[in-house]
Formats: C-alpha cells, sequence, structure tokens
C-alpha cells in the first residue's frame, strides 16, 4: 500500500501538466530556476532580502508578474509559515509513534507534500532532459531534501500501519477509530484483519469446538492509555487535572514550550487539536 | 541518511539514537563558505543564501555537514550554547539546581554536539579549549544522568522537565517502558 502513495522519480514524468510553470534560465552558468506556484510565493518575499542586483533581476520580475490571488495566498503562508507540510508531518510522525493510541491521518499535509514532492521530480526530469546545465549545489541541496520528506513521510505511513496492524481489531470496532483511517488504511485493516481470522480458522479454531471458541477477546488489545509521555505545550492551556487514583485533586498549570511529563489520556484531545506536541 | 536508519523496524514508544540525530540535523548553525553557492528553497518553505565566501549564513545542520565533508565551507562556526564559558555556567547550574536542568541548553543540545564531533568539525581553534569542551559536555552529561536517576523514583504525571533534553527524554522513555514492564509482568 505504501508503495502506491509515493511517486516514484521517473514515472513523475508522465504527468506533464505543470511542466510550462517552470521557468529554467540557460543564460549564464549560475542559471535561476522559479518555480510559479502557490507553495513556493511564500519564499519570494524573504529572498527579496537577499537577492542579487544583476542575476537575480528576472526573478523578481518574474515573481511580481504574479497575478493577486497568488499574493492573497501568499500572505496567507506567512502566518502559517511556522508550520509547513514538511514540519507537520516530521511531528505527526513523532506524535504517532509516542502516542499509545491511532491519532488521525494527516490528509492534507500528506497529500501537499506529495504534490510539492511531485513537482520536484517533474523539475529534475526536466533538467535532467534538457542537459543544458551543470548539477550545482544547489540541485544537490534540494534532491536531500526531497529525500528527507521521503523519508519522514515514509516513517510516519509506515508507523501507522504498525499500530494498525497491532491494534487492527480494536480500531475497526470502534468508529471514533475508523473515522482516524484515511481510505488506504481502511481497505488495509479490513483487509488484514479478514487475513488474521482466515489464520486463525485455519490453524487453530476449526479444530475447537464452537462452544469453546473466544475469538474476539484474543485480538482485542488492550490500550496503555495512561501511560506517561513527554510533551511541549505549544500555548498556554491553563490549569489540568492530573489527580491519580482519585486519591488527590492535584492541578497543574500548561505554560507555553513547557516540557512536561504526563499521563496521555490526561492530555490526548489537546494532542488532537494541535496544542501540545510529543517529544 | 544512513542506509540502517532507512530500514529500521518501527517500535512504538522508542526512537534509536540514530533517529533522534537525525531530527537535530534540522536545527540552524552558521557557516563560512568557500564559494559562491546558489541560495535555495526548502520543503519546510524556508529560504536560504544565496552565500558568498567569507559571508557568514545560517543553513540546517545536515546542510553545513554535507558541505563541510564535501569542502564547501571553511567550517561550521559552534552555536554560542556551545561556548566553553557558557557550558561551565551550565554546569554550575546543574550542580546548584539539584531539581531543575539548566536552561542554557537547547532540547537538542546533546544530538548537535554528537553530529559536529562525528563529523570532525572542529569545536574550538584553540585545542585546550576543545578538550575543555569535551570535558564539560560529559560532565553536564553525567550530572543529568544522576538527576534522572533520582527523578525516575519521584517523578509522577504532572511533572514539568522543561530545559531536558531529547537524549535524556530517549533514557526516560526507557526507562519506564522497562519499569512498567516488569510491573505489568509481576501484578498480573
Amino acid at each position: 500500500m505504501t508503495t502506491q502513495e509515493f511517486p516514484s522519480t521517473t514515472s513523475a514524468s508522465d504527468n506533464n501538466d505543470n511542466i510550462n510553470d517552470i521557468n529554467v534560465n540557460h543564460n549564464n552558468d549560475s542559471s535561476t530556476t522559479t518555480y510559479h506556484n502557490a507553495d513556493s510565493t511564500v519564499e519570494y518575499n524573504n529572498s527579496l532580502s537577499g537577492l542579487d542586483k544583476e542575476d537575480d533581476a528576472e526573478q523578481i520580475i518574474n515573481l511580481l508578474d504574479n497575478d493577486n490571488e497568488e499574493n492573497e495566498i501568499f500572505l496567507m503562508d506567512i502566518e502559517n509559515v511556522v508550520t509547513s507540510h514538511y514540519d507537520n508531518i516530521k511531528q505527526g510522525y513523532i506524535n504517532e509513534r509516542c502516542a499509545p493510541d491511532l491519532l488521525p491521518y494527516l490528509k492534507n499535509d500528506v497529500e501537499q507534500l506529495l504534490s510539492s514532492l511531485k513537482q520536484l521530480n517533474i523539475r529534475e526530469t526536466q533538467i535532467r532532459q534538457t542537459r543544458m546545465r551543470r548539477v550545482t549545489e544547489k540541485d544537490l541541496v534540494e534532491l536531500m531534501d526531497k529525500e528527507r520528506a521521503y523519508h519522514y513521510l515514509r516513517c510516519y505511513l509506515r508507523t501507522r500501519l504498525t499500530k494498525i496492524e497491532s491494534q487492527c481489531a480494536l480500531i475497526l470496532k470502534r468508529n471514533e477509530y475508523v473515522d482516524r483511517l484515511s481510505d488506504a488504511e481502511k481497505i488495509f485493516a479490513l483487509d488484514y484483519m479478514n487475513m488474521i481470522n482466515k489464520h486463525f480458522d485455519d490453524l487453530v479454531w476449526k479444530n475447537i469446538p464452537v462452544e469453546l471458541r473466544e475469538k474476539e477477546s484474543d485480538l482485542l488489545v488492550s490500550l496503555d492509555l495512561s501511560r506517561i509521555i513527554f510533551c511541549r505545550v505549544k500555548e498556554d492551556l491553563g490549569e489540568l487535572s492530573v489527580s491519580d487514583n482519585n486519591s488527590s485533586q492535584d492541578t497543574i498549570k500548561l505554560e507555553k514550550d513547557g516540557i512536561y511529563a504526563l499521563r496521555y489520556e490526561t492530555i490526548s484531545s489537546y494532542l488532537i487539536d494541535g496544542s501540545i506536541e510529543l517529544l | 541518511m544512513s542506509e540502517s536508519l532507512q530500514r529500521q523496524k518501527i517500535i512504538l514508544n522508542h526512537f534509536p539514537d540514530d533517529e533522534i540525530e537525525f531530527f537535530a540535523t534540522d536545527e540552524l548553525v552558521t557557516v563560512e563558505p568557500l564559494e559562491i553557492i546558489e541560495g535555495f528553497d526548502l520543503l519546510n518553505k524556508r529560504s536560504y543564501g544565496p552565500f558568498r565566501p567569507g559571508k557568514r549564513d545560517q543553513v540546517p545542520l545536515w546542510v553545513a555537514l554535507k558541505w563541510f565533508q564535501r569542502r564547501k565551507v571553511k567550517k561550521i562556526i559552534v552555536p554560542t550554547w556551545m561556548s566553553p564559558e557558557n557550558l561551565e555556567l551550565a554546569l554550575l547550574d546543574e550542580r546548584t539546581e539539584p531539581e531543575k536542568f539548566t536552561s542554557r541548553l537547547p532540547l537538542h543540545w546533546h544530538q548537535v554536539y554528537k553530529l559536529l564531533r562525528e563529523s570532525e568539525v572542529k569545536l574550538h581553534d584553540d585545542e585546550k579549549t576543545e578538550e575543555k569542551i569535551k570535558t564539560l559536555v560529559s560532565e553536564i552529561l553525567a550530572n543529568r544522568k544522576e538527576k534522572m536517576k533520582a527523578e525516575v523514583v519521584s517523578l509522577k504525571p504532572g511533572h514539568m522537565i522543561s530545559n531536558i533534553g531529547l537524549t535524556e527524554i530517549n533514557i526516560f522513555r526507557e526507562a519506564f517502558a522497562h519499569v512498567y514492564k516488569v510491573f505489568d509482568a509481576r501484578i498480573e
């Protein structure tokens, strides 16, 4: 299933829709490459401060030609600049790996990151096809960056698959968890469950009298939701009750940027709305 | 990225050391380039460069280490928190405040230090000072580990452990996982 989600470098060339959006300038050795998509417009202003007068004059003109619609997106992106899809997937992966239960699927982030990666792949194929320019240090860094993004994506999806495999019966039984699966994961979970059931039937249950069968209880794992996790609080969240065994009513104040050791069940809702991240 | 990291089996609630080192490579460091390098945009929507020889600029640690390997940068300027003066103060904090971790070190302090050392980046121009930095770092870590041992016994949910490093968290995580496993096995 994972392989379906990742476009390989070679297959990306099949999609030529966006090729016109990419402008490669071959005038000199240190050629400049500019994308004209909404995602990259955010860099435009950042890069203005560091631009060279000569080589980048054309780049500025290109950027200024963007219509108003794109500028609006650019303004929106500035506010969200700290939480790029890349960062979200990285943090999502860490959260997923530390949390005992399955977290909601980061559909938007996965899709957006994949589409940015696809565009990078298209550009790479284009550069390879033209063979007009040398491979620069910039190309190498961007290639490595791409690999890193793929790594985090792979890890994120694989972590979820590991979790789905180990908690399959529980996830499929409870609607709140089923809603957290992506479409592909739902198919995977159902297939996996059927396979496991069939395997157990063939191997064990068919040899045991009907009245002695207790299939379900064996597959339903219990989650350790009271496990202590380490988290960083991203905004002031006020008081949180951390009473243990109902004996005492302890509350603590969750301060911005504080790192706490807490029981998972007490903060799971904050984790889903994004005001807390796991470490 | 190492081969082993790509093929690792996913174990929930556990990160191997090389993986948290990989997370730390997104931290920013200052480099002094040796040649003209074009600026670049990364997928985390941040732009870097353009770079000129002698002009110091910030890049993510993974770029810096790659460039250092390929001799594209003269040197990587170590972060200010890794100066011997700051480390001395940090060690003093660690010793005087048994309940707290010093606020002078960032979350990824130990990973960044390890990565720079493994790539043979000079931590200081003076060799003696460099040795001093190494000693200070190992002393701080030893001190923090002692503190954590005491903490494992007393750590209750709701404990604020600000300024703790990721290396320390990883040790805690492992310790807890182990302790719980023992308890669960015995009580059942």
